[in-house]
């Protein structure tokens, strides 16, 4: 069936900043409950709320970054709603003087580079927790985090597929890192989006729209591309059920289940919203003049994207290489100091981009944190370039030793006895036992099954414990069974 | 603009109070005129390039500085109910968030 899909993405950003967005509450994860909170973030009568200036600068600067137009005057709103995690009964936003419109974010799959319009961005608060206690009919109030500032960020809905949609959450995300304004972390809840879809279905000439739908409890960006996949193949069954009239289906809200991977109705909006927005008459407006623009504008680092093509450009890494090295910002960084130490750029990458990243991996950390001094690493792709220690046996026992803090990499190849065996005669000898010892490989390969080669390969690799250059080994054992 | 008692009785399902259909018939008369007499401010002529988004003042804001809280127990205090850790309130079934 022909259909375009249209995902539109509204995200919710918790700024790092040290205070509160209204009130000097620190802004802290897994304080005590109810101890970061005031008079002012409970909405105690009286109160005044007065907004905080580094939060706006850091939307400021995200808002440069993505190419919007900041607005000249901007105010703050009341959006009026009922919920036990907003204490005053509404939640300070901006509604129609929102603090940037337009601009854009690129996003890069494998069907190529595109850009995601955006419709706006503005500040609002957050709210408290609700954690629900089922036995006794009763729901907990946590307002740790009731006003701690968030930025929203709305796009057009430009996104075309699942995989755009991830695209566009990592993009986002390592502008935000770069940008150093957010740790922009789902699980921990400081990222939060809510995807919009619906799909556009050709028939007859004519175009169906399956009514929109709203998506919750996303909490990883696996789960917004699996829900997606889920919510397309449930609107496209339905328009096969109903034809034309799906477009007359309500809007709705549907949560996703990881467990079950599927989306559940949450209900529908068969009216929009009424939040009664009006103007916070507590805060004044805002101007948002040259100076604080430039003061904005300086907080822009160089950006993923420029960066990846700086590292493609300057260094001859691949797209692949130069894409894995600047997602996160910290690995970009180390990337820098560990070529700055002498490394080859393009054997440095790869031993970052594989090897460093699945011990990040495994560690749960990002390649920075495991702290491996840049020097250290440099010594290491030295010596493997320079042909005194084997790939394999660098890879397999002296970075670990070397991530255990093991200082010095020259040092320990001697004391470990990883030297690699450049002794033709012994890769020879040990080529000759293991084509003795594995009969059925060499007859597979003679017989012209190329891969039967690898096996041959492992078992002189492993009898000489990885400490030969397996090229070397693979050209032995092709002239020995030639 | 004219409010009529659907219009008032909407508002109350909003604002989450119970208005009979007797009350909603007044609630409408009077919050019409109210409403009215507000419309006239419509008939203000503002001088070209005026723009106030807000009534008092321009850039009020704070610097980034931590400053204190108050004290659980008198977080708490006014609280209907409460368990000396977490406000309680009856469960909430749909999420609704903003």
């Amino acid at each position: 069936m022909k259909h375009k899909v249209l995902v539109g993405m509204e995200v919710h950003l918790q700024l790092r900043t040290r205070s509160k967005m209204f009130c000097g509450c620190p802004v802290k994860f897994g304080a005590p409950v109810n101890t970061l909170v005031c008079p002012v973030c409970l909405g105690m009568p009286g109160s005044l709320p007065v907004p905080n200036r580094e939060a706006i600068t850091m939307a400021l600067a995200l808002a440069t970054a993505m190419g919007c137009e900041i607005a000249g005057l901007t105010k703050f709103d009341r959006k009026n709603y009922f919920y036990p995690d907003l204490p005053k009964g509404y939640q300070i936003s901006q509604y129609d003087r929102p603090l940037a419109t337009g601009g854009g974010i690129e996003v890069v799959t494998e069907a190529g580079a595109k850009v995601v319009r955006l419709r706006r961005l503005h500040i609002e608060e957050d709210v408290g927790k609700n954690l629900h206690d089922d036995a006794k009919g009763l729901s907990r109030v946590d307002f740790n985090r009731a006003g701690t500032p968030l930025v929203e960020i709305v796009s057009e809905p430009d996104i075309a597929s699942p995989e755009e949609a991830r695209a566009y959450l990592n993009a986002l995300r390592a502008l935000v890192q770069y940008l150093d304004v957010s740790d922009a972390n789902m699980q921990e809840g400081n990222l939060r989006c809510e995807p919009n879809v619906n799909l556009h279905i050709e028939s007859g000439g004519t175009i169906v729209k399956t009514p929109i739908i709203e998506v919750k409890n996303l909490n990883s960006v696996r789960n917004v591309e699996r829900a997606l996949k889920f919510e397309i193949d449930r609107q496209l069954a339905e328009y096969r059920e109903l034809g034309a009239a799906v477009a007359a289906r309500p809007r709705a809200t549907r949560g996703y289940d990881d467990q079950r991977d599927q989306t559940f109705v949450m209900r529908e909006k068969e009216e929009a919203h009424d939040y009664r927005y009006f103007p916070e008459p507590d805060i004044p407006t805002f101007s948002i003049d040259d100076q604080w623009r430039a003061e904005a504008s300086a907080r822009v680092p160089e950006l993923p994207a420029a960066r990846r093509g700086r590292f493609a450009a300057e260094f001859g890494l691949s797209d692949y290489d130069a894409d894995a090295l600047t997602r996160e910002r910290s690995t970009a960084d180390y990337f820098e100091q560990v070529t700055a130490a002498g490394a080859p750029p393009k054997p440095a990458a790869n031993w970052i981009v594989s090897d460093l990243a699945r011990h990040a991996n495994e560690a749960k950390k990002t390649v920075a944190e495991l702290r491996l001094p840049p020097a250290r690493l440099a010594a290491l792709v030295r010596l493997v370039e320079e042909g005194k220690v084997s790939r394999q046996a660098a890879a397999k026992d002296l970075l670990p030793r070397l991530l255990e803090g093991g200082d010095d990499p020259a040092a320990l190849v001697q004391k470990l006895g990883l030297a690699r065996i450049d002794d033709l005669g012994q890769i020879e000898e040990t080529a000759r036992r293991a084509i003795a010892a594995n009969a059925k490989a060499v007859a597979d390969y003679r017989g012209g099954k190329q891969a039967a080669l690898n096996a041959i390969k492992g078992f002189v690799m492993r009898e000489m414990k990885g400490k030969a250059d397996p090229a070397v080994v693979e050209a032995t054992l092709r002239r020995l069974l030639a | 603009m004219a409010i009529d008692p659907a219009e008032v009785l909407r508002i109350a399902r909003l604002a989450r109070l119970k208005v009979d259909p007797d009350e909603a018939r007044r609630l409408a008369k009077d919050l019409d005129r109210i409403v009215g007499h507000i419309d006239s401010l419509r008939a203000v002529e503002l001088p070209e390039g005026s723009e106030a988004l807000t009534c008092f003042g321009r850039d009020v804001h704070r610097a980034d500085e931590p400053g204190t809280c108050l004290p659980r127990e008198d977080a708490l205090r006014n609280a209907p109910m409460q368990d000396g850790d977490f406000f309680l309130v009856p469960k909430i079934v749909d999420k609704e968030e903003a």
